[in-house]
Parts: structure tokens; C-alpha cells; sequence
């Protein structure tokens, strides 16, 4: 975990804040990449996802219900926004499954991070893929925690914006 | 890219060209479209919530599965209009309309469950009898039995004692 965690506030609302994870050593975000990489074949999936964030940014919150949770471990708050396609309620076809991970604090703040298609059943088994991005934010997530326990960062208005230290490095405790 | 030059201390701002031009890629129309489920979906949610039933009793209700709940609540699907009057049956949840709806839809969905002696009110138009305004919310109370939540998005209803348990 080399990355600073950055606010998106074009994409930010009055319910819900979006932030993202800008790697120190690259100039274009998690989520950038994640547009860029899959907006080709499966645009319409991407664009359902940024809707959904917006949605939840400007009217709904990051209500829990919306995501897919557990996807780390018990209490990092590492989701994925998921959006498989159901044109009817009693349809049977195998939708699209591409997801995007992110962690949440409660309904008002999200970080996103890095997602893809989902072709196994776990991202566990498929590492290169999906489990680079969870991994990336239960490291991300653990970090964060210790700073807030040790005060070096906080959440202000209301829940909905991180305040303090948000750059982590892999020796995050020589800080 | 674009980044404020604030320290470590509030966040930094972040966009890119990519991330624009993507948002700016959806229409209005559909990111309403996205809304409008969404926000059914919440509703749906906060109705199991008061009634006190999880999504397996909710399912069971509906004479559903578990994971066709699931679904509902994600906000992706385009509910029947016989699902969403089986929920508010089970539910026992108020309507609730899009502003957009002709005042005509209204009238006829108010009267499958407020008595007719209530229409006199509403009749004379959906913001009679408006008491207060709270958040760009008006709260109008136009008959006995039924109160109004008036956002600039949606027309809440609901009976009297459920006044004031949906927003």
C-alpha cells in the first residue's frame, strides 16, 4: 500500500461522499483504471455502476443494501457495488457480473478502489484479478483504522469526509 | 489531472478527464431511471424495517425466494406493477409517487385505500391543507386520515399514523 486516498467530488453528494486511492507512484486513480480497463466491452455495465454511485451519493446514501458485504474480512467494511443486469424481475439469464470493490463507512463516506469481471466464485481464486483489489483495501481499510485509533485521522462533517494523514505507505508505522 | 494543493489534512481533490467524460456520458434520463429504483428499493427496505420482517420473512410473505429479495433490494430491477401491489399488501407500506405522475394516477391510486370523503380535500389540488416545511419538504395534512409529504422530488402519502415514519 503506497497510495494517498483522494476525494472524487464530482462524483460526491449530499448523502454520500466518494474518495479513491491514487497509487504515489502512478498519476491516474484505482477507479480511473477500472473505467478505462472496462468501459470497452462492458460500458454499459460501468456506466450502471457510476450511476449507482451517484444515486447513492445524491439521494439514497451508501445504504447497506446496495452492496455485496464480507467481501475482506469481518469489519474492514470492504464491499463491492455490483451490478448484474435483470431486464425482468423472473428472468433466467446469467447476467454480466462485474463488480467494483470499495470500502464503506456507514452510508456516508465510500473509497473506491479496483474491481473486474467476476468468473469464479470467490475472489480468492482468482487472485490476479479481483483479489489484488481486495487485498489492496483490507490493507487500506486495517491502515485507516490504526490511524483513527491513533487520532492522526478522523471523520468530519458528519461522517461524510476524512480529515488528517491520508497517504499510507508499506512502512506506514516509521510515520 | 487535476489536484488541489491543500496539505495532509482535508482530503485532496481529485478528477481527471476520464472520470468527467464518463459522468458526462449518462443522460439525465437514465441516471433518474437508476434513481427511481433506487430509491423504491430504499423505501421497500425501510417498510420491512418498521414491519419488523427480515428478507427471509419478506420472502416467505411474498411467496418468493430469499434471493429474489435480494434482488428488490439492490434496486437493479424493474418491479411489476403487481409485485410492488403484493408488497404494499404485505408491507402495509403508503404509496409513493413521482411528481411526475399525472394528478389523475394520483387520485386513483389514493382511492383503492382512503375513504372517498377524503377526495373533497384533495381535489382542489395535491398541496391543500400544507402545515409546515421542513428541508424542502412540505407536510400538508388534507384530510383526517391522510397526510402528504411534499419533497421537490416525490409525493409521500400516507394515514395519519404512519405520519412522518418515511423520510
Amino acid at each position: 500500500v503506497n497510495c494517498k486516498v483522494v476525494k472524487l467530488s464530482s462524483y460526491s453528494g449530499t448523502e454520500c461522499s466518494v474518495y479513491t486511492i491514487l497509487p504515489l507512484d502512478e498519476s491516474e486513480t484505482t477507479f480511473t483504471k477500472f473505467i478505462k480497463d472496462y468501459s470497452g466491452v462492458f460500458k454499459d455495465e460501468v456506466q450502471e455502476i457510476v450511476k449507482r454511485i451517484r444515486t447513492m451519493a445524491r439521494k439514497t446514501g451508501a445504504r447497506d443494501q446496495f452492496f455485496r458485504h464480507f467481501e475482506g474480512k469481518p469489519g474492514d467494511g470492504v464491499a463491492a457495488i455490483r451490478y448484474k443486469d435483470y431486464p425482468d424481475e423472473d428472468s433466467d439469464r446469467d447476467p454480466e457480473n462485474l463488480r467494483l470493490y470499495c470500502i464503506r463507512y456507514g452510508k456516508d463516506l465510500i473509497i473506491l478502489g479496483g474491481g473486474g469481471q467476476k468468473k469464479v466464485n470467490t475472489w480468492q481464486d482468482d487472485f490476479n484479478e479481483l483479489g489484488k483489489h481486495v487485498e489492496e483495501l483490507i490493507n487500506l481499510s486495517e491502515l485507516i483504522t490504526k490511524r483513527i485509533q491513533e487520532k492522526d485521522l478522523k471523520f468530519i462533517n458528519g461522517g461524510m469526509d476524512l480529515y488528517g494523514n491520508l497517504i499510507f505507505k508499506d512502512n506506514d508505522d516509521e510515520q | 489531472m487535476m489536484m488541489s494543493s491543500k496539505k495532509q489534512s482535508k482530503a485532496e481533490e481529485y478528477s481527471d478527464k476520464i472520470l468527467d467524460d464518463f459522468l458526462n456520458e449518462i443522460s439525465p434520463e437514465d441516471q433518474e431511471w437508476c434513481d427511481f429504483k433506487m430509491e423504491q428499493a430504499a423505501r421497500i427496505y425501510d417498510a420491512m424495517k418498521k414491519k419488523g420482517v427480515n428478507q427471509i420473512q419478506f420472502a416467505e410473505q411474498m411467496k418468493v425466494s430469499p434471493s429474489l429479495v435480494s434482488k428488490w433490494l439492490s434496486g437493479t430491477q424493474n418491479l411489476t406493477s403487481r409485485t410492488l401491489w403484493q408488497m404494499q399488501k404485505v408491507l402495509g407500506v403508503s404509496l409513493v409517487l413521482s411528481k411526475d405522475q399525472p394528478k389523475e394516477m394520483v387520485r386513483v391510486l389514493i382511492s383503492r385505500s382512503i375513504p372517498a370523503s377524503s377526495f373533497n380535500n384533495l381535489n382542489t389540488g395535491m398541496f391543500t391543507g400544507i402545515t409546515s416545511e421542513y428541508k424542502n419538504t412540505f407536510w400538508a395534512t388534507p384530510s383526517n386520515q391522510l397526510r402528504l409529504a411534499i419533497t421537490p422530488r416525490m409525493i409521500l402519502i400516507s394515514e395519519t399514523s404512519d405520519y412522518g415514519t418515511y423520510l
